[in-house]
């Protein structure tokens, strides 16, 4: 062993560079920024449409002790964020003229007999008029009921009425639909992106003849782990990232009941992403490998593309049966099985056996690819075909 | 150091051409070897080959006496042929990944580095990116690729094409810093009077076969001695006058040209000469008779015919 065998493995000196490289490659960086400007802006607008509040007005006599009773009543009773207000009047025509003048939404004013009336403009709000109709009623009830020397809570015995569904309903339909999509897009985004990050090295150590230093340095099998290693990890840390600002944008927005829903099929997500990327990625090392410049890139990654493509579309359109199946197809489990893990009813072992099955075409596609790429890798000459690669020996 | 390169029964094959057909190397410690061929007969290929980056289809390559291992490789410093390095990283940063690649570790590389530019004035150059220097520039950047890692043997697959006269001095003095810290060099050149300047050792293949090989003197006195007799023209008479042409009838002799006063000849009989030189005397005054050394270009083109 000569004194110079002592620094970092080889596979390791590679991945660095390739890191480093991105790193401090601008349209990356920029693409990074722009995802997760995305995820940001969907949390902002999901917010805005799911947590709209409002603020009422309502018109009260000033001496009406009972209509101010009902509204404080009816506080009580609106949904989490929304506001009434009270405006006091002097009398009735005063409140009237409030409504008539659109500065408030209703008056309640003192109706026929005992009953209270709730005026309004052209129309008034159904909300509004349920709140404050279930408040009069609890607060008549009350008052009645001390008045026959008995108590609300007596009255009302006996009364309660429980639910329980015996199917009960899917999924938040918002979540069905978005987070397929989620998967699809960003498993097809991040696996496009750093797969065709390890073609374009690849290739570009072709195109500018280094390939031949290297390959004199180092084994061309570390070559390929490090590029790998190094695209891969990239391409994690960016999944997690964004999953993590998605998953903790939600809990801040006030949706943090999501979370229990999501957080395990978000998990395995991130699983079957990392394998279903390793699968590819020696696939994609070859493509780079069997082209001799940039330009080639086009033709020999465009099947790639296409399963990627098909993958994407299936977590967008597939459904039923046929997701059923794909959550077993390797790659195209990165996105099915998740979905089916969010919307179906899926056995604790289904994902396993899902995994398993990436894990193992993962072996094998790295295997193969690892071998077309070193046996492609050093024809600086001109386009190769895989055909032509296998049939060559050595 | 006292290890040795060597190959022996280096055969290759893409598909049924045969490109390398048996070869034997030997590159020895501290000295340099110069590999001649014409184009096309294989010694890129071996190279590759020694390198690991071409598997043989048979024979080995040691190192130290046994198969070399890729560890061994690791150590070794190569300069392909085809020229390349990372054209948009900066020059001082990819040497020292290359330095790393090669086994070293970061702070050993980046001294390195910093010593290797230093000796070959690449120092201005050092944060620029190998695309924005001069065609010289990137060949020194080039060479400083294969020599970062201080290798334990060094093969360069023709290093001086391409350079300017002052550039050939240059890598002629770095080579010869090598073969002084005792390293084995190889390389390939069809500049013969060049290996002839720098070589010990020379190797010469053709059609993917060696044709020979040995140390510069050997090959040359391996080669046909020709003797050149010049007489002095006669006064007054131009210089064609004085006929040699009676050397073509001395027994033993076999002319290989004769021009006016001067004729070159090879004694194929022992003593021929003596009877040509005696003779020459008898005529008149000779001004010179000495044996012809061939150089290596004439030994090249007798030998791969």
């Amino acid at each position: 062993m000569s004194p110079a065998t002592t620094g970092t493995p080889a596979w390791r000196v590679v991945a660095e560079r390739e890191v480093r490289t991105k790193l401090r490659d601008k349209p990356f960086l920029v693409s990074f920024a722009v995802l997760v400007l995305l995820v940001v802006a969907g949390l902002v607008v999901s917010a805005l449409l799911g947590g709209r509040t409002s603020t009422s007005e309502v018109a009260v006599v000033g001496q009406d002790a009972r209509a101010a009773a009902v509204v404080e009543g009816a506080r009580g009773l609106l949904p989490p964020g929304d506001r009434l207000e009270v405006q006091q009047v002097d009398d009735a025509a005063e409140a009237e003229q409030l409504v008539r003048a659109g500065d408030v939404d209703g008056a309640l004013l003192a109706g026929d007999g005992d009953d209270l009336e709730l005026v309004g403009a052209d129309e008034v709000d159904a909300g509004l008029a349920d709140v404050l109709a279930r408040s009069a009623q609890a607060e008549a009830l009350e008052r009645n009921a001390a008045a026959a020397g008995t108590t609300t809570q007596d009255l009302l015995r006996g009364s309660t009425l429980d639910q329980r569904l015996l199917s009960p309903p899917d999924v938040d339909p918002v979540v069905a639909t978005v987070l397929p999509f989620a998967f699809g897009f960003l498993f097809f985004l991040l696996a496009i992106q750093f797969g065709m990050a390890i073609a374009q090295s690849v290739v570009e150590e072709k195109q500018s003849r280094v390939v031949e230093i290297l390959a004199a340095a180092v084994p061309l099998r570390s070559l390929l782990v490090g590029k790998v290693a190094a695209n891969g990890a990239l391409a994690l840390v960016q999944v997690v990232l964004l999953v993590g600002i998605a998953l903790g944008g939600l809990a801040l927005t006030g949706r943090g009941d999501l979370l229990g829903l999501l957080g395990a099929p978000v998990l395995w997500f991130v699983l079957f992403f990392v394998l279903g990327f390793v699968a590819l990625a020696c696939v994609w090392a070859v493509a780079g490998s069997l082209a001799t410049r940039n330009e080639d890139l086009q033709s020999t990654t465009s099947p790639l593309l296409a399963v990627l493509l098909a993958v994407f579309y299936l977590g967008l359109f597939g459904g039923g049966s046929l997701l059923v199946v794909a959550s077993y197809v390797p790659v195209a489990s990165t996105v099915a099985m998740p979905i089916r893990l969010v919307t179906g009813d899926v056995a604790w072992w289904e994902p396993v056996v899902s995994a398993a099955l990436v894990l193992l075409a993962a072996v094998l596609l790295v295997r193969l690819g690892a071998r077309l790429y070193e046996r492609s890798l050093l024809r600086t000459d001109r386009r190769t075909s895989v055909r032509e690669v296998l049939r060559e020996r050595g | 150091m006292t290890t040795v390169l060597s190959a022996s029964g280096l055969t290759r094959r893409f598909g049924d051409r045969t490109v390398l057909d048996g070869v034997d190397l030997d590159v020895l410690p501290g000295r340099m070897t110069g590999f001649v061929g014409a184009n096309g007969a294989g010694k890129t290929t071996t190279m590759r080959i020694l390198l690991g980056v071409l598997a043989p289809s048979a024979g080995e390559v040691r190192w130290d006496g046994r198969p070399v291992s890729a560890a061994d490789r690791r150590a070794f410093g190569y300069m392909p042929e085809e020229r390349g390095l990372y054209p948009k990283q900066h020059v001082a940063e990819q040497l020292v990944h290359f330095g790393r690649l090669h086994g070293m570790s970061r702070p050993a590389a980046e001294r390195a580095v910093a010593d290797l530019l230093e000796r070959l004035d690449l120092v201005p150059h050092a944060d620029d990116k190998l695309e924005s220097l001069s065609l010289g520039n990137q060949q020194r950047a080039q060479i400083a690729a294969a020599l970062v890692h201080s290798p334990t043997a060094l093969v360069l697959d023709e290093p001086f094409s391409g350079l300017d006269p002052l550039a050939v001095d240059a890598m002629a003095g770095l080579l010869r810093d090598e073969v002084a810290r005792g390293v084995p060099v190889l390389f390939s050149s069809h500049q013969l009077d060049l290996v002839e300047r720098l070589c010990d050792d020379v190797v010469v293949l053709a059609q993917g076969r060696r044709v020979a090989g040995g140390t510069v003197e050997e090959l040359r006195s391996g080669g046909t001695v020709r003797l050149r007799l010049q007489v002095a023209a006669p006064s007054g008479a131009p210089s064609h006058g004085a006929d040699l042409g009676w050397v073509r009838d001395v027994p033993g002799v076999e002319v290989a040209d004769v021009d006016g006063a001067g004729a070159l000849f090879v004694a194929v009989e022992p003593g021929a000469e003596q009877r040509v030189l005696a003779e020459a005397l008898r005529r008149g005054p000779v001004t010179s008779f000495a044996p012809v050394v061939p150089p290596l270009s004439e030994i090249f083109r007798e030998v791969v015919r």
